[in-house]
């Protein structure tokens, strides 16, 4: 056997015969489960609770853990030891999974179970460290015994990644929606009620068509749809105005515009929906200003359809710009110079060459905006009024007044057949290429110049638009200031002080403001998940673009799958999966790092793939041959020539946790409120000013958090350095 | 052949590889000396570069064995193998130094730090490039680039030692020397070395023994002596130097010879074990001897049709009964006009008989 592998088998033990085996309440690293330990229960080894405290089913385990040890000392090349490996990796891990879903906290699980063996008087908690080492135990064991057999070229390494990648990503991602499907078929006692969800399915509030009739309200899902296509088209063509103005015109200001396109990163989402409301709210500052100069009445109708749409055009119009920059950039010049070369004139040039060519891009660039508008939890939140979209009714049905899970589970199902057909149709439609690198190479040459008609349309629709966000922004920095806004103008530092306040007492420091807690929680739940979101990624990017494997292309699906399940929906499933044993997390920070690097993995597997296509694969062979293992090639070589990469998946994952809101609201606990969720729920009671000012002191914390990582990470160490630098490397051989 | 050769410390037998629905090996046997330069050499796709990647460990057979230093690596990866490799981009480590791309090897391989900075000292200085050690890849010419790479291979004291088409990323003046370089260094050292190339001129330069290779599959192997001098077939005798494919007729056998017509002119040509009848020979370019002078004697005639002056030599596509016949004349001095009549004799070096 080799050594990794007795090495995994020895922390199969230490988790079977030393650690706890079940969660631990009040959280393992308190440590105060040691006083009992390990007589008492709660606290006891998996061996011991078998023995002792009549954990009978916990005992089986012990063989597929001794039988490794009866090999090893075989032979690497001995087909003995792939068998046993692989036997009891499999047995061992799947009879582990088994009895903790078999036997919850009332028993059986199953009546099935039940009928077999009789009633079961005692119970168990979900699975704590000690399980968690046995399973990791038994499939990188069983992952050993797969690479001895000679699978993906007999590599321990690569087999044991793809395994726990698949197995995360079932756990975590298609296990939480399996639950949604089901429960969306069961009442509210668990039985299987079909009828049920035929009616709830077909509901006149989700399908209903009112309000062509008369002044009532459409049916959610149509609300969705119809809000999602026009915040697709809308933010195509901003984005599309933004891209030439960028690349086809001699406009001065392009360095500017290009900042636009980190906004959306860093703002959560529903702070431009807040900035809408301070804007033009019935207080807003330009309602006033109106009704003051020409005497329109303040009115509600920025809150429904016309509110919502504005706010997500400008929250993504940003997104389409940094698709469409890329695609604009993309074509190349060489063909729109051959055109003009045959005497096409520039209107002809764009008609005929530049824009079909940009299809694919406009495509994605619309399926993108329509995935991101059917996903935004929070502007409909803040905005939506009496327009309810998906998104928020399925919140409702769950925190509500309803309490209706299988409402909400059926709800989830409808806008995950949205956002999967619209991911599907962008798969299958425009292939792998759209997700465009923003550094194409360029051949040489110049692109040509917009024709006169268009580029005045071009700077009339981007310029307003660029200013318009320019005061939004502003107005999120400013509104924090204002005493109360649309009545007190007074400026004050009333809303920070309530938020941030500290108090320097004979204890030390007291973080006396209302936010410290939320605040803190959020850096620390981001700063965790961030690198382990990173790892992730980086690691099923390398096995995708360095390894061949069967069933790669159903791999890389599954792992793209869940950028396509909206917030709200990944919220509800959680809620569902993991709040009974054997993964009982709803409530703990580990529920919400979890769900964070399975949201934002896409972002930093995407990142990766780009990266790592460019690097030239006799690099790792280089590594290999040189007696290096996978292991070591991926630490030593690849990983330092990803350094950029590995930035973008960093920022983006630590950001993006920080402003996560739609599945995070449902994930929250007292111990554990995240920034985001808090802000909502001062919105909810109109507190706009601390709502602001807690939202710009995040941006701020988030473009430092930005400079932090990337002065942190570095730079590539390939170029030319200059002279005196070069002594310093010397030492290093 | 080298006399001195020893031990096998490369076996193939019967090794097999498939890439989907294509064969990029095919049934491959063939043994390499501890010592011997060998060159897989083929056009582009005949599956030169998967047996050198093979013999690394970076691809894994369908089926057949292959043993090297008398172990059978069949199943191992390329990281327990003992052998290293020069690859065509060089693939140096772009983020680190001359000096941590030699000693990567060893640092990895666990060797004490002391050692490794001793050895890494002793290969660079063996390849010329003392003192480069804080240097980084991007700050070296292409030459001093390709000689880290054979440096970061050779620290490892292989048993075999692989070079991927190793010359194809230098321009061709640097070539030639860079090619003579590893060749002396090779020999030097006595390194068991294969080496890929597609160009036939290195292959012949640098060679102990040449295998030829075409669809997956050996063509021919020998030292380059035997492939110029007696290709087995014509794909053979056209990819190693040219050669004009003629049809002839063997009269009759007589001991190690036959006698063949080809054209009307009688040839005593090495039998090669061909029997009495129909058959075809190769012609090198510089074995056909063209005369505008009245000739006398044994002769065909023909008629040039086009004439191209390249400095050295002169090169001629005559028309002949034959067929259109390719000519290299080394005299210069008397250029014959495109159109004239010529009279066209056989050398007695570099005609063959070959395989069709």
């Amino acid at each position: 056997m080799t050594r990794t592998a007795a090495l995994w088998l020895a922390v199969g033990w230490v988790g079977y015969a030393l650690l706890p085996w079940y969660a631990i309440d009040g959280g393992f690293w308190g440590f105060d489960w040691f006083s009992g330990y390990p007589a008492e229960l709660a606290s006891a080894p998996g061996l011991l609770a078998g023995l002792t405290q009549g954990r009978i089913w916990l005992l089986p385990i012990a063989l597929p853990l001794l039988a490794p040890v009866l090999v090893l000392r075989a032979e690497r090349s001995d087909p003995r030891l792939a068998a046993v490996l692989v036997a009891a990796g499999a047995l061992g891990f799947g009879y582990t999974l088994l009895q903790g879903f078999a036997i919850g906290l009332n028993g059986w699980s199953w009546d099935s179970f039940e009928a077999l063996f009789g009633p079961l008087a005692d119970r168990q908690f979900g699975m704590g460290y000690g399980a968690l080492l046995v399973l990791a135990a038994f499939l990188f064991l069983f992952s050993h015994g797969l690479a001895a057999r000679g699978l993906v070229g007999g590599d321990a390494f690569v087999v044991g990644s793809i395994a726990l990648i698949v197995t995360l990503v079932v756990l975590f991602i298609f296990w939480p929606i399996s639950r949604v499907l089901v429960s969306a078929v069961q009442d509210n006692a668990g039985h299987f009620a079909p009828a049920l969800f035929l009616a709830k399915l077909l509901h006149h509030s989700v399908w209903g068509l009112d309000c062509f009739a008369g002044s009532l309200t459409c049916g959610v899902a149509w609300n969705s749809l119809v809000l999602a296509v026009l915040t697709g088209l809308g933010t195509t063509i901003l984005g599309l105005a933004f891209a030439l103005v960028v690349t086809r015109t001699g406009f001065r200001a392009k360095r500017t515009l290009r900042i636009l396109t980190v906004l959306p990163i860093i703002t959560p989402p529903f702070v431009i929906g807040l900035a809408v409301i301070l804007l033009f709210g019935r207080s807003g500052a330009i309602t006033t200003f109106l009704d003051w100069a020409i005497g329109i009445p303040p009115s509600r109708w920025v809150y429904g359809l016309p509110g919502v749409w504005f706010a997500q055009m400008l929250a993504f119009t940003p997104i389409a710009f940094l698709v469409l920059i890329g695609v604009a950039e993309g074509v190349s010049p060489a063909m729109e110079e051959a055109a003009q070369t045959l005497r096409a004139d520039r209107w002809r040039v764009f008609t005929t060459v530049s824009l079909p060519l940009m299809r694919p891009g406009l495509a994605n660039a619309f399926l993108l905006g329509f995935i991101e508008s059917l996903a935004d939890f929070g502007n409909p939140m803040v905005l939506g009024g009496n327009f309810d979209v998906l998104a928020t009714e399925i919140f409702f049905a769950i925190v509500g007044a309803q309490h209706d899970q299988g409402r909400a589970a059926v709800l989830s199902i409808v806008l995950l057949a949205f956002t999967l057909s619209a991911f599907y149709a962008q798969r299958r439609w425009l292939g792998r290429r759209t997700y465009v690198t923003l550094t194409g190479k360029g051949d040489s040459g110049v692109h040509a110049r917009l024709p006169e008609r268009l580029t005045w349309l071009a700077y009339g629709l981007a310029v307003p638009w660029a200013a318009l966000t320019a005061v939004i922004y502003g107005m999120i920095m400013f509104g924090g200031f204002v005493e109360l806004w649309g009545l007190k103008h007074t400026l004050t530092l009333r809303h920070y002080i309530e938020a941030f306040s500290v108090e320097f007492t004979q204890h030390g420091i007291l973080w006396s403001g209302a936010a410290w807690n939320s605040f803190w929680i959020t850096l620390w739940i981001s700063a965790v998940s961030a690198p382990l979101t990173a790892a992730v990624g980086m690691l099923t990017a390398y096995v995708l673009v360095r390894q061949r494997f069967a069933g790669k292309g159903a791999f890389e699906f599954g792992t793209m799958l869940s950028f396509a399940i909206p917030g709200t929906v990944i919220g509800v499933s959680y809620i569902l999966a993991f709040n009974v044993p054997p993964i009982e997390i709803t409530g703990t920070g580990v529920i919400l790092v979890i769900c964070f690097i399975f949201r934002n993995m896409p972002v930093g597997l995407r990142a990766g793939i780009a990266a790592m296509s460019q690097l030239d694969r006799s690099l790792d062979e280089a590594s290999l041959t040189l007696g290096a293992g996978t292991f070591t090639t991926v630490r030593r070589v690849v990983l330092p020539l990803l350094k950029p990469a590995m930035v973008a998946a960093l920022v983006f994952s630590f950001v993006r946790a920080m402003t996560a809101i739609s599945a995070v609201i449902f994930l929250v606990s007292a111990n554990y409120d995240m920034a985001t969720s808090y802000i909502i729920g001062r919105v909810e009671n109109g507190d706009f000013g601390l709502a602001i000012s807690y939202s710009s002191v995040l941006i701020l914390v988030m473009v430092v958090a930005i400079l932090l990582i990337q002065a942190f990470v570095g730079e590539r160490r390939l170029g030319r350095r200059v002279v005196g630098e070069m002594s310093l490397g010397g030492s290093a051989a | 052949m080298s006399g001195e050769c020893g031990a096998t410390v490369v076996e193939f037998r019967n090794v097999s590889k498939r890439f989907g629905a294509v064969s990029a090996v095919r049934e491959l046997s063939f043994a390499i000396e501890r010592g011997a330069l060998v060159t897989l050499l083929g056009p582009s796709g005949c599956g030169k570069t998967t047996t050198l990647r093979l013999i690394a460990g970076l691809e894994h057979a369908d089926s057949g064995t292959i043993r090297i230093g008398g172990r059978d690596v069949t199943g191992l990866s390329a990281t327990e193998r003992d052998v290293s490799m020069v690859f065509q981009s060089y693939a140096l480590f772009p983020h680190m130094t001359v000096g941590e791309n030699v000693a990567y090897g060893l640092v990895v391989g666990g060797e004490p730090r002391e050692r490794v900075r001793a050895k890494v000292g002793e290969v660079l200085a063996m390849v010329g490039l003392e003192g480069f050690e804080a240097r980084l890849p991007s700050e070296l010419s292409g030459g001093q680039q390709q000689r880290v790479a054979v440096a970061r291979a050779l620290v490892l004291e292989p048993q075999v030692l692989l070079f991927d088409e190793p010359l194809s990323n230098l321009d061709a003046k640097l070539r030639r020397r860079v090619r003579d370089e590893i060749r002396e260094l090779q020999q030097r050292l006595g390194l068991t070395t294969v080496y890929v190339t597609h160009d036939q001129g290195e292959a012949l330069a640098v060679s102990d023994r040449i295998i030829v290779m075409k669809n997956a599959a050996i063509a021919q192997e020998g030292t380059p002596r035997e492939l110029y001098e007696r290709p087995a077939d014509l794909f053979v005798a056209d990819f190693i130097g040219d050669a004009n494919l003629v049809a002839a007729e063997i009269r009759r056998l007589e001991g190690e010879f036959a006698v063949v017509d080809v054209g009307g002119l009688e040839l005593a040509l090495p039998h090669r074990g061909f029997g009495a009848g129909p058959a075809s020979v190769a012609i090198r370019p510089e074995a056909l001897q063209l005369s505008t002078a009245a000739a006398d004697g044994a002769h065909i005639r023909g008629s040039v049709s086009k004439a191209a002056y390249l400095g050295s030599h002169m090169e001629y596509s005559v028309e002949s009964p034959l067929g259109s016949l390719f000519v290299v004349d080394r005299s210069v001095a008397r250029p014959i006009r495109a159109g004239t009549a010529v009279s066209i004799r056989l050398a007695g070096h570099g005609v063959t008989l070959v395989r069709r």
